[in-house]
């Protein structure tokens, strides 16, 4: 059953059919929210946020796509969170580094090698420093593997300037790392 | 110099989003262009990397109200009077949220399967149904301090809701509710917990109470145990907000004491939670006129006898909140 089938069943009160949404969608939307914030609880507090609004505006939600909605509402959640966590000057991007930020990967399993973690750990460092609006774009695009249309959707954007902030975001990603070593090791190797 | 390159492209190059021209103007382009062809290797590189990020998996479990999602009228029935309230801009956090939606709050168990069981989507099924057992247990809380639950779902309380899960699981609070306050009983542990020591009068309070006791499961329960010590009950305590404009004995005839008005000082609003790290929320909404500097108490209590608990114990733990 697709996304769409899901909540038109929710909306007419099928729990479990809204718990099937939440299921399919949690780990993207807190990815997510975790590339985009760094900190693990700001981002179960996104997921969390996101939920309840979609849950509380059921009766009158008609999304083209759940899934694009869903995001939409993560990405102001997020906004609202980052306002509101800027000023905590608590974990600064040094320190929202690697084993802060990073959660047991399943997908990497124990024997996940020290580089791989090194690799990502690098990557959201990359991510972190880029300014909110040019990250939750690559975040989208190239972590979520949302579509151009979806991420549009998302941000509430004309496709244009998906491309273009995109093309930008992506730009600024790729000069931070390339100077990295871990990425390109041939850096260390030449000098 | 600077526009015979191509990097505006390579977003799109790298989607392979580029079509006609500028695609096979990109590609002639590289083929001739070392710079570029070396810069897009770079970039192709990089992005790459994005992609590799892990999926994160979200660490706790979604909360979310436990009135359905949309609801036909006249088919409310308990929960007329829970209505949801107005909706508009809200501030940010769950707990705002849940307490706009003016409901009880149920967990969404998700994937986090902590001890191997596998039975949690029945367990959350259950315990998503407002009336899974409600009102078979309705007698089993008419105890003292109960009587003081009032609202349309007080037949809930103390009511015992079998699920697989680690005995230990969800016995400490969820992260934030940080005041709180447990009491040991030959039966299990119950432990009540809120996010803050202070509220504003109107304020809704989410309290987290639960009492767990394994193995004592199944007895009357809808679903009938199917492993042995699998399976635990999680008992929602009876829960009460008292305070000094209530009647003052929480000791027997609670119920009576009080002017109506002020009678429902406690909307406790059970809820259980299906799965190992199942949060048992429950909501309670401190009275707009209560006076600035009033002190509080949420009371917790399984009162004796309650269906799920293999022995008659009552247990109590109690917190103190303030009013600013």
């Amino acid at each position: 059953m697709d996304d769409e089938a899901l909540l038109d069943r929710a909306r007419r009160g099928d729990r479990d059919a809204f718990a099937e949404l939440v299921e399919r969608h949690q780990d993207g939307l807190y990815t997510m929210a975790l590339r985009l914030l760094g900190r693990p609880e700001d981002a179960a507090d996104v997921v969390q946020e996101t939920f309840l609004r979609a849950y509380v505006n059921l009766p009158r939600l008609r999304p083209a796509s759940v899934r694009a909605w869903l995001f939409r509402v993560a990405v102001n959640a997020a906004h609202d969170v980052h306002r509101r966590t800027a000023r905590r000057p608590v974990t600064s991007l040094e320190d929202a580094e690697g084993k802060i930020l990073d959660l047991p990967d399943p997908a990497l399993g124990p024997e996940a090698s020290a580089e791989a973690r090194e690799r990502a750990a690098v990557v959201r460092e990359a991510l972190l420093r880029l300014p909110l609006e040019y990250r939750a774009c690559v975040v989208l695009r190239d972590v979520n593997d949302l579509s151009y249309e979806e991420v549009a959707e998302a941000l509430r954007v004309p496709l244009g300037t998906v491309k273009s902030r995109l093309s930008r975001a992506r730009a600024q990603v790729a000069t931070v790392l390339r100077g990295s070593t871990v990425l390109f090791p041939a850096l260390e190797e030449g000098g | 110099m600077g526009e015979r390159h191509l990097d505006r492209l390579f977003s799109e190059a790298y989607d392979g989003a580029l079509r006609g021209g500028d695609r096979q103007r990109f590609e002639g382009h590289l083929a001739g262009c070392e710079r570029c062809s070396r810069a897009f290797d770079e970039f192709r590189t990089a992005l790459d990397a994005v992609h590799d990020l892990h999926v994160a998996r979200m660490p706790v479990p979604v909360i979310l109200p436990a009135s359905p999602p949309a609801v036909e009228p006249g088919r409310r029935g308990r929960w007329r009077g829970l209505r949801a309230a107005a909706m508009g801009p809200r501030p940010l956090g769950a707990a705002t949220v849940l307490a706009a939606a003016g409901v009880l709050a149920v967990v969404i168990a998700g994937h986090v399967h902590l001890g191997g069981n596998s039975s949690s989507s029945d367990a959350s099924r259950l315990s998503l149904g407002t009336s899974a057992g409600g009102g078979a247990s309705s007698s089993a809380f008419a105890a003292p301090g109960a009587a003081s639950v009032s609202g349309p779902n007080a037949s809930l309380c103390g009511a015992g809701v079998p699920f697989s899960l680690s005995p230990s699981a969800g016995a400490t609070p969820p992260p934030g509710f940080d005041l709180s306050a447990s009491t040991s009983a030959a039966a299990g542990t119950l432990v009540v917990a809120v996010r803050n020591t202070s509220y504003h009068a109107g304020d809704r309070v989410l309290v987290y109470a639960r009492m767990s006791s394994a193995g004592a499961a199944a007895a009357g329960a809808p679903t009938a145990g199917t492993g042995g010590s699998a399976v635990s009950t999680v008992i929602v305590p009876c829960v009460a907000l008292e305070g000094a404009r209530t009647a003052t004995s929480q000791q027997g005839g609670a119920a009576a004491a009080p002017a109506p008005k002020e009678a429902p000082l406690a909307q406790a609003s059970p809820t259980v939670a299906g799965n190992a790290n199942a949060a048992p929320l429950l909501e309670l909404t401190i009275p707009p006129d209560t006076p600035r500097g009033t002190t509080l108490r949420i009371v917790a209590l399984v009162p004796p006898g309650t269906t799920g608990v293999g022995a008659p114990v009552p247990a109590e733990a109690v917190l103190t909140i303030s009013v600013t």
